[in-house]
């Protein structure tokens, strides 16, 4: 079984002035291609830190982070770009559209950015994906138009267009009201289902974890535990202290 | 009492300031002394003399003229003609009454000077070749008593007489004590600006048989230029002769037929 | 590679619409821009012309395109425009020949014009004293058999006439001040002046009573003025060659080989035209140039006043029969019954707006032919008395054979304070030391024996021990005066030197101080100043060359000043640009920190952040930038067909004439689009360095 994704002993920690603060101490991980995986835990538990190491937009203090089987503590600032360009589509919380651009235009910049397609490669493989996301009749109309459902879809559209072997979404449903939610998480599930994207997504939500995979469980910057979905919404959330 | 007191203070210092003030000299002393510098230099007669000026400037080349000086005591006529180099030849000054004239031969063209006219360029005046009238001139304020070198000198400050033409409206005038012979003179502006410093270091004796006595006249004098210090110039006074001149010597005809 | 543009495309979307999204700001720097390019291009453009047009005005008056003066001189050459009164101190180049064949051997020398600076000053003596000088010299020819009795007896005439306005003058004093403003010496002097017997034998010797009236009665008159003249020696037919703007306005120019002087039009009406005639004409200038009215310009009302008291300049020339014809010639015009003329002319020059035009043209057709208008005339002699090199005064009399002017630069005091000499003339008056000189003052220094004493030592050595007083030997001056007498007498008079020709050759050979050097390609003229010095070195003559703005000293300079002070208010302007747009976008970028976040996250390189603030930052500077220039192009179009008035001296000559036309040149506009570029890019430094520094982690908004 390939691994897209493997964490290996990892620590991670931020200088606050002269304060070390530790956000991950000694995480494994490996993600198979095809996963989709949940981290859940509560606040401060180092989600999001994991998120960053495994997004590539940062690199650990220790411990090693493979991505497409790249290590990305040997990566420059330039290759860890072009591996998060290339390969990592990102979905965050507040959406992150570039507000003065039109939906076509937010979904074809990661496109332009790569500048491999033609305008019309770009054009119709964006308006294939708007469709696909169900978003099309929109595609000319500026975020702060959009409902938060629908600028999640842009958000996932842009996530996607580059064909991305790992989507990370940071919490993507929190700023989501539950109905919102809940289509944005089919969406992406059957996303992962169709083009076999691996996703990675933060989540403290419950509900969530039912659509996952898998479920790691963060707390204080250590693994807790790896579940399934099942398992972790029996669980109600806790992590239960049973090892991985 | 400290009133008795303060008149006792006061009659000693003005016992101390006494010596100076019995020696200071009254207006008329002042005048009479002026008179016996004039008259000491004074011939009463006709005079020619052989003169040498020399010019030094900063950067320059330094000029020197001979000249010949006529004068006649009793109308004020003075004539300066230069002889040498022979560039400024027939070259001269005329004055009559109030005006001071210069002719070039070359062009045989006359101009009215003033009696600030530099002569020949240098830094002296017409009066400083021309007998002493400084009594006429001036009035008189008394400065003390000065020592210069192995001198003692009388100070008086001389201020020109109103509606007069004057090289300098303000002298300071050191006169030697013995002899009321000029040691020193320093030339101001009216604003008070020191102009030139001059000294006269050796005087000589003539006999004039027009004044039946002797005529003094300064050899020698150096002028200190004070407002390019680097300048000075320098007369030599030679050969004074006190035979009668032709009668129609002081006219514009006489210097033009002398280059003609 | 296909994508560029795309990428450019969108990072000027984003660009732009972040503009828009922030129009205030926007516009606030784009103001500043839009101003500062408009500056930039106004400002250039104006400069430029006048760089152009002063450039005209000095090479075509006398400067040429390159002066060449020898590299030992002690001073800096200026041809014109030098404030003081001293005229640089230059070592002569001894062979002008020499010179010449150099210069003309360097490629790209056209012509070459010799010449020498200097300045006099000339006394003209007063009113009487000239009248009583040609009443001196007439007589003289009288006497000496020439048949000169009518102009004789005239100038006599007038002379009495001189006299009768003098004691009328101080009669005049006597009862407006006091009895005693008027010493009992001098009225005795008038009378004794008017009296009979003075005159009777006045045909048989006039010498005695001319020098009483020269001694007595010219000194009350009072009016000497003097000429400051700046002349330059020249050969006039190579400088009238090389200088196409001089023009002849009265007269002729100075004939080839012959000694001669020509005023400047602007010197002569300025310093020799008769002073009340002046100020009519400044009076008519300013009514009719300047449109001032008399009733309401303190400054015409002063002329006006001048005139009316100062009329005793006109008196003084007016023998009987012209007191005669201005009565007459003034009582009509005036229809009084004054028959005092002084009081006539007084009441005749006390003009209003209502009158001026008539009495100005009166005074032109009807009593100016009667008066000598200009103190010194075309076809006179003139004396120009100088202090030489070497220290002694020189004197030359030369005949004025007009005035000139350069053309389109009439009215101008820096062109027009020139007069030019012949160049033999020149170098006499401008007596450089020979060695002969150089003898002549050692062996006088040694007759004398003349000895130095310091200012410092003076008052120690002279006064050290006292001196008693010796008997002097008896004086034989009379003896070496009489000596020294006889070798002046029959040293001739070069009176009439002036008017014996010289040989043109003398031109050719003796020394110059400078030469003025006309090139073929202006443009070439830094490598040609090179070239001259290079040629000078190797032909024995060390050269300094220097170009035209260099040689008009402060006037050339003018420009490089204005050029500064533009240069520093447009560097002032951008740097308030800098800051202000450099502000701009650091806010900007910290407010757009996690969309900045995002888009690295997402793939985005730091070039791209980089480039899409450049891209702001150069597209405020373009729209706005561009916006001004053309605002400024505008500008300078319709500033051109109008023109500056020159409103003064300085300004007439620095725009070569009565009005400055600026045009634009492609290069003011590519300037001024430069700078703001440069500006625009600058200031997106900073912003960009902070854009790079933004993590893409900023994109992740959870706790952590």
């Amino acid at each position: 079984m390939n691994h897209i994704v493997s964490v290996s002993n990892v620590s991670k920690n931020y200088n606050l002035g002269q304060v070390v603060v530790p956000a991950l101490r000694g995480v494994s991980l490996d993600v198979a291609e095809g996963e989709f995986l949940a981290i859940a835990g509560p606040s401060g538990s180092g989600k999001t830190t994991l998120l960053n190491l495994v997004g590539c937009v940062d690199t650990p203090s220790a411990g090693t982070v493979t991505v497409d089987g790249k290590q990305t503590g040997q990566l420059s600032e330039r290759d860890l770009t072009r591996l998060r360009l290339h390969t990592i589509g990102f979905i965050f919380q507040s959406f992150n559209l570039v507000s003065v651009l039109s939906v076509l235009q937010n979904v074809e910049l990661p496109l332009l950015l790569q500048r491999a397609l033609s305008a019309r490669e770009r054009r119709e493989r964006v308006l294939a994906l708007l469709d696909r996301v169900g978003i099309r009749e929109y595609s000319k109309h500026r975020p702060s138009e959009l409902s938060g459902g629908q600028r999640q879809r842009v958000a996932i559209a842009r996530a996607l267009v580059t064909r991305p072997k790992l989507v990370l979404a940071d919490e993507p449903t929190a700023n989501l009201d539950s109905v919102t939610g809940t289509n944005i998480l089919n969406l992406m599930k059957e996303l992962n289902q169709s083009e076999k994207t691996t996703f990675i997504f933060s989540t403290h939500d419950a509900r969530v974890w039912a659509y996952a995979s898998a479920v790691v469980r963060l707390a204080d910057g250590q693994v807790q535990d790896r579940v399934s979905a099942e398992e972790a919404v029996r669980a109600g959330g806790l992590p239960t202290g049973r090892p991985v | 009492m400290p009133r008795s007191r303060f008149l006792t203070v006061l009659a000693l210092v003005l016992s101390l300031l006494a010596p100076r003030m019995a020696a200071a000299l009254g207006k008329a002393e002042l005048v009479d002394l002026l008179k016996s510098v004039d008259e000491r230099q004074r011939n009463q007669g006709d005079w020619r003399d052989l003169v040498y000026i020399e010019q030094k400037e900063k950067d320059k080349v330094d000029v020197a003229y001979e000249a010949l000086v006529f004068r006649r005591s009793q109308d004020q006529k003075f004539i300066i003609l230069f002889t040498k180099p022979k560039a400024s030849q027939g070259q001269g000054y005329l004055r009559i009454d109030k005006n001071l004239w210069f002719y070039d031969p070359s062009v045989g063209k006359w101009e009215r000077r003033t009696e600030r006219e530099r002569i020949g360029g240098t830094n002296s005046r017409r009066s400083d070749f021309d007998e002493s009238r400084l009594a006429e001139e001036y009035e008189p304020e008394d400065l003390g008593q000065e020592k210069l070198g192995a001198y003692t000198a009388q100070v008086v400050k001389l201020t020109g007489k109103p509606e007069i033409d004057l090289a300098f409206p303000v002298i300071k005038l050191w006169v030697d004590k013995e002899t009321k012979n000029v040691l020193k003179r320093q030339e101001f502006a009216l604003s008070g600006r020191l102009l030139r410093t001059s000294y006269y270091p050796r005087w000589k004796k003539v006999y004039s048989e027009s004044k039946k006595t002797d005529v003094w006249y300064p050899e020698e004098m150096r002028f200190y230029d004070e407002v390019e210090k680097a300048n000075s110039t320098l007369i030599l006074v030679k050969s004074v002769d006190m035979r009668p001149l032709e009668p129609n010597l002081f006219t514009k005809a006489w210097l033009e037929s002398k280059s003609r | 590679m296909r994508g560029y543009l795309d990428t450019l495309k969108v990072i000027a979307l984003i660009a732009l619409r972040n503009l828009f999204a922030s129009r205030l700001k926007t516009l606030i720097v784009g103001g500043i821009i839009l101003f500062g390019s408009l500056l930039v291009v106004v400002g250039t453009a104006l400069v430029d012309s006048v760089d152009a047009s002063m450039s005209r005005s000095v090479i075509g008056s006398v400067a040429g395109h390159i002066q060449v003066y020898s590299s030992k001189s002690k001073d800096e050459l200026t041809v014109m425009g030098g404030m003081n009164m001293e005229s640089p101190d230059l070592t002569p180049i001894d062979d002008f020949a020499a010179l010449r064949r150099t210069l003309l051997g360097v490629p790209n020398v056209k012509a070459v014009v010799p010449m020498g600076l200097s300045s006099a000053i000339v006394t003209a003596g007063n009113t009487v004293d000239v009248v009583l000088e040609r009443l001196r010299d007439l007589a003289r020819r009288r006497l000496a058999g020439e048949d000169v009795q009518a102009a004789y007896e005239s100038e006599k005439d007038h002379v009495r006439q001189i006299i009768k306005v003098l004691s009328a003058d101080m009669d005049n004093v006597r009862k407006i001040q006091n009895e005693k403003a008027i010493s009992q010496d001098d009225l005795a002097a008038a009378a004794k002046a008017a009296s009979e017997e003075l005159w009777a034998g006045f045909d048989r010797d006039p010498y005695p009573a001319l020098e009483f009236l020269e001694n007595r009665i010219a000194p009350l008159a009072s009016d000497a003025d003097m000429l400051f003249l700046r002349y330059l020696g020249t050969d006039g037919d190579a400088f009238a060659k090389s200088f196409d703007r001089m023009k002849i306005v009265d007269g002729t120019a100075i004939p080839r080989g012959q000694r001669g002087f020509l005023f400047s039009k602007w010197v002569y009406e300025q310093q020799v035209k008769l002073k009340t005639a002046l100020r009519l004409d400044r009076i008519n200038d300013g009514i009719s140039k300047r449109s001032k009215t008399i009733a309401r310009s303190e400054e015409l009302q002063r002329w006006i006043k001048q005139n009316v008291t100062e009329v005793k300049e006109i008196m003084l020339q007016l023998d009987g029969q012209k007191t005669a014809s201005f009565r007459r010639l003034l009582q009509g015009e005036l229809g009084s019954q004054q028959s005092d003329v002084a009081k006539l002319l007084s009441e005749f020059f006390r003009v209003d707006d209502a009158n001026f035009a008539h009495r100005y043209r009166f005074f032109y057709d009807k009593l100016a032919p009667q008066l000598e208008l200009y103190r010194v005339r075309v076809g006179d002699m003139l004396t120009i008395k100088s202090f030489t090199r070497s220290g002694y005064v020189q004197s030359v009399k030369l005949r004025v054979y007009g005035t000139f002017v350069f053309e389109g630069l009439e009215d101008s005091h820096i062109a027009g304070e020139l007069n030019l000499m012949d160049m033999v003339s020149f170098r006499e008056l401008y007596g450089s030391l020979t060695p002969e000189r150089a003898r002549e003052v050692q062996e006088i220094k040694t007759m004398a024996g003349m000895k130095e004493v310091s200012r410092e030592q003076a008052e120690a050595e002279l006064f050290g021990k006292p001196d008693l007083g010796e008997t002097a030997p008896i004086g034989r001056a009379g003896d070496e005066a009489e000596a020294v007498l006889r070798s002046l007498a029959g040293r001739q008079q070069r009176e009439d030197r002036a008017s014996q020709p010289y040989d043109p050759a003398q031109l050719e050979q003796g020394d110059v101080l400078n030469a003025a050097v006309i090139v073929k390609d202006p443009r070439r003229i830094s490598r040609t100043i090179k070239d001259i010095e290079a040629a000078g070195a190797k032909a024995g003559i060390p050269l300094r060359a220097i170009t035209w703005q260099k040689a008009s000293g402060l006037v050339g300079q003018f420009v490089t000043m204005i050029r500064a002070v533009l240069y520093i208010s447009v560097l002032i302007i951008f740097a308030v640009a800098l800051v202000i747009i450099n502000n701009a976008l650091v806010m900007a970028t910290l407010e757009r920190m996690p969309e900045i976040g995002t888009l690295r996250a997402i793939g985005a390189q730091r070039r791209f952040l980089l480039g899409m603030l450049l891209v702001e930052a150069l597209a405020v500077g373009v729209l706005f930038g561009s916006l001004g220039a053309l605002l400024g192009a505008g500008i300078v179009g319709v500033i051109g067909a109008a023109g500056i008035p020159a409103s003064n001296d300085i300004l007439y000559f620095l725009f070569s004439g009565p009005r400055l036309h600026p045009s634009l040149s492609p290069a003011n506009v590519i300037i001024s689009l430069a700078i703001v570029l440069a500006v625009s890019a600058i200031s997106s430094i900073y912003p960009g360095l902070l854009a790079m520094r933004v993590s893409p982690r900023q994109a992740m908004q959870s706790d952590d």
